[in-house]
């Protein structure tokens, strides 16, 4: 028996880990009768997901049917994050069903899940340290809330209902202190063994997750002074993503060179909180009760807003700040539009 | 002629103050042709036309930053026992607080009273939550402060000093000194000068004083009030001995004063009290403020706080990118507006 197992999530919930991990452990996983897609980069694996939803045969279960595949049960391990959002359509989860049943394999879905606060917090952080926005934290709320993309109790309905797919939800805080990867295996009913034996076996939740650690109120305001000033400018619209990231990069580092932080970003405050839980929580346990039959299992985080009024940081940080906002800000105006880092 | 009388405006500060010290300077003249002395003694030598005796205050504050005189009452009692005149005014706002200080009041009546026995002091008052709101606008604007205007509230000593019973009841009912006071609507009252001679009980003839100039108080605007704030935490962490009270930063004011309005930065005022903080600072002065009108007016209170008022601040951050770019190139302007003062300073 062959069975198709897609690892898949909400945003930010260690999918670059996952993958990294799995990949670090390919040999010993394939050992095990688990085979990966042979490259490591995460298009590949995106485009086997796509392929499966196309109804084409993914590489790796060319691979597999090449071999001798009647000697033992194989599985086929797929991990992609935009998975999770293909899996939201009808037509998508209905396609996987096909597939399944076409090509006789036993169909499961890992789902990763992540509290909404929590998640919402991390999503600011990254836009801010890429300059892709300078919106207040609640603005971006008030966005993503109202964009419903991380309601879980409609999300995922169709894909819990659907026979002959089975998932297996997994929260995220389950990757605390966990290799990501043996979760992942053992949620689908594999042996984690091999993930543990991986080099990457180390890296847990927050060290090597796609996004660096969070920032501090300093930097993230910093941060959104800068775009504004290059808004202001037109440098934003002008200036290619890399030279706009170099010098996201430019500020990140002096904000740890000079410390400007002994905090991370935290922007909710209890008013706004209080509103996205009660936005979210109905769809948290509906989901929660189809997929574990328990309550939800994550306890909102209970944290300071992290507010900052910049003028009363310390003379010597605020001088920083702005000496950086404006030496970026002349070095970006300076350079040709198509040429290095800030 | 020996001086009998001394008149002494004490404040409050952010109370008819700017238009009162243009007009005292302009009718100097006319005054001490009806026997009133407003000494040359005391006063600021950066208000050139404008008489504030601030030194006086400053006198009892030798550590402060701030200009520094210790004969400064000697003077002033050498160049009263020197005019023609029968009575000498003084005014400095600033010595409301060196009055309501128990550490210095004392000091302050024992020179009053060596100059003569006739002691007249006149107070404006007003409200206070208007009168605080105003107060952290000029001290953010002088860049004294950085803070927030709650944390200015919490912990600054101007809210302990317009509890005006705790701090003046031990004058205005003590007998040995007259303490009077009216109380004072900037955005309606006129000219304070002929109030003041009022008030101290100097008569002059209709006509004979230069009507005061209408000398409007406008305070910072909330996204002034943002830039300013940071320029003086900027200030700070550029030049670490920098002090508001050095010469170049008191030239700077000037400048900051003349660029906020240049820079046109808001249309509407800055108001830091939420109604909510505002009705418990009423709440606080009530008491206090009816005792301080029943004694020395003989009346109700009278001024209402405006309690209903709703906040209007800034925050850095959020203002659009074009508020943005306008105050970091302010602080950059600023910024290179200090170094030439201070180099001419030293080159001074």
């Amino acid at each position: 028996m062959t069975q198709l197992v897609i690892h898949t999530g909400m945003p930010l919930t260690g999918a670059d880990l996952v993958r990294d991990q799995l990949v670090a452990c390919r040999e010993p996983l394939e050992r095990a009768g688990v085979v990966l897609v042979a490259r490591d980069g995460s298009k590949a694996w995106d485009r086997a997901v796509r392929d499966v939803l196309g109804g084409e045969v993914p590489r790796p279960l060319i691979r597999l049917s090449r071999r001798k595949q009647q000697e033992q049960s194989h599985t086929v391990l797929l991990s992609s994050e935009s998975a999770a959002r293909a899996l939201v359509s009808m037509s998508n989860v209905t396609a996987l069903r096909a597939f399944g049943r076409d090509h006789g394999l036993s169909t499961k879905v890992v789902l990763v899940v992540r509290e909404q606060l929590e998640l919402i917090n991390e999503m600011y952080c990254n836009q801010v340290m890429r300059l892709e926005t300078s919106a207040s934290f609640a603005s971006f709320v008030g966005e993503t809330v109202a964009s419903a993309g991380l309601e879980l109790g409609d999300q995922f309905t169709a894909l819990q209902d659907s026979p002959g797919i089975d998932v297996f939800a997994v929260p995220y805080s389950r990757f605390d202190g966990h290799v990501a990867a043996g979760v992942v295996l053992a949620a689908a009913g594999l042996s984690e063994e091999p993930a543990l034996t991986s080099t990457m076996a180390t890296a847990t939740r927050g060290s090597a997750s796609g996004s660096t650690a969070l920032p501090g109120p300093v930097l993230v305001t910093a941060l959104r002074l800068l775009h504004k000033r290059l808004t202001r400018l037109g440098v934003i619209r002008r200036r290619p993503t890399d030279q706009l990231l170099a010098a996201a990069t430019v500020m990140r580092e002096r904000a740890r060179a000079e410390a400007w932080d002994d905090a991370t970003f935290w922007g909710w405050s209890e008013e706004l909180a209080t509103s996205a839980q009660q936005h979210y929580r109905p769809g948290n346990e509906v989901f929660a009760a189809r997929a574990w039959g328990t309550v939800w299992p994550d306890a909102a985080p209970a944290r300071q807003q992290t507010r900052l009024d910049l003028p009363s940081e310390p003379p010597s940080r605020v001088s920083d700040v702005i000496t950086m906002i404006h030496r970026v800000v002349d070095e970006l105006t300076a350079a040709p539009p198509s040429s290095g880092a800030a | 002629m020996l001086v009998t009388r001394l008149v002494v405006h004490i404040g409050a500060q952010r109370a008819a103050s700017p238009g009162l010290h243009k007009s005292l300077f302009d009718n100097s003249d006319a005054l001490l042709e009806h026997g009133v002395l407003v000494p040359l003694s005391g006063r600021h030598e950066m208000s050139s036309r404008a008489v504030r005796h601030q030194l006086l205050a400053w006198s009892f504050d030798p550590d402060g930053d701030h200009p520094y005189q210790a004969t400064v009452w000697d003077e002033l009692a050498d160049e009263a026992a020197e005019s023609p005149a029968s009575t000498v005014l003084l005014s400095s706002e600033l010595l409301a607080g060196v009055a309501g200080d128990p550490r210095t009041a004392d000091a302050f009546r024992r020179r009053l009273l060596a100059i003569v026995d006739d002691v007249t002091i006149v107070f404006f008052a007003r409200d206070q939550l208007a009168l605080l709101n105003s107060l952290y606008c000029q001290r953010v604007r002088s860049l004294e402060v950085t803070c927030d205007f709650d944390t200015y509230i919490a912990g600054s000593p101007d809210a302990t000093l317009y509890d005006l019973a705790a701090s003046f009841e031990s004058w205005y009912t003590a007998g040995d000194i007259r303490f009077v006071a009216m109380p004072w609507d900037p955005r309606s009252d006129g000219d304070a000068l002929p109030a003041l001679l009022a008030l101290g009980g100097i008569e002059m003839a209709p006509g004979t004083l230069l009507p005061g100039e209408a000398v409007k108080d406008v305070d910072l605007g909330p996204v002034a009030i943002e830039a300013n704030r940071l320029l003086g935490s900027y200030l700070r962490g550029r030049f670490p001995d920098f002090r508001p009270g050095e010469p170049a930063a008191r030239r700077l004011r000037r400048k900051v004063g003349t660029s906020t309005e240049s820079w046109e930065w808001d249309v509407e005022e800055f108001w830091g009290w939420s109604p909510q903080q505002a009705a418990r600072a009423a709440a606080r002065y009530a008491g206090p403020n009816e005792h301080f009108a029943r004694h020395v007016w003989h009346d109700d209170w009278g001024l209402q706080p405006p309690v209903t008022r709703e906040r209007r601040t800034a925050e850095l951050v959020e203002l659009d990118p074009t508020s943005v770019n306008r105050v970091h190139r302010y602080l950059v302007e600023m910024e290179g507006a200090f170094e030439r003062l201070r180099r001419r300073e030293s080159a001074a």
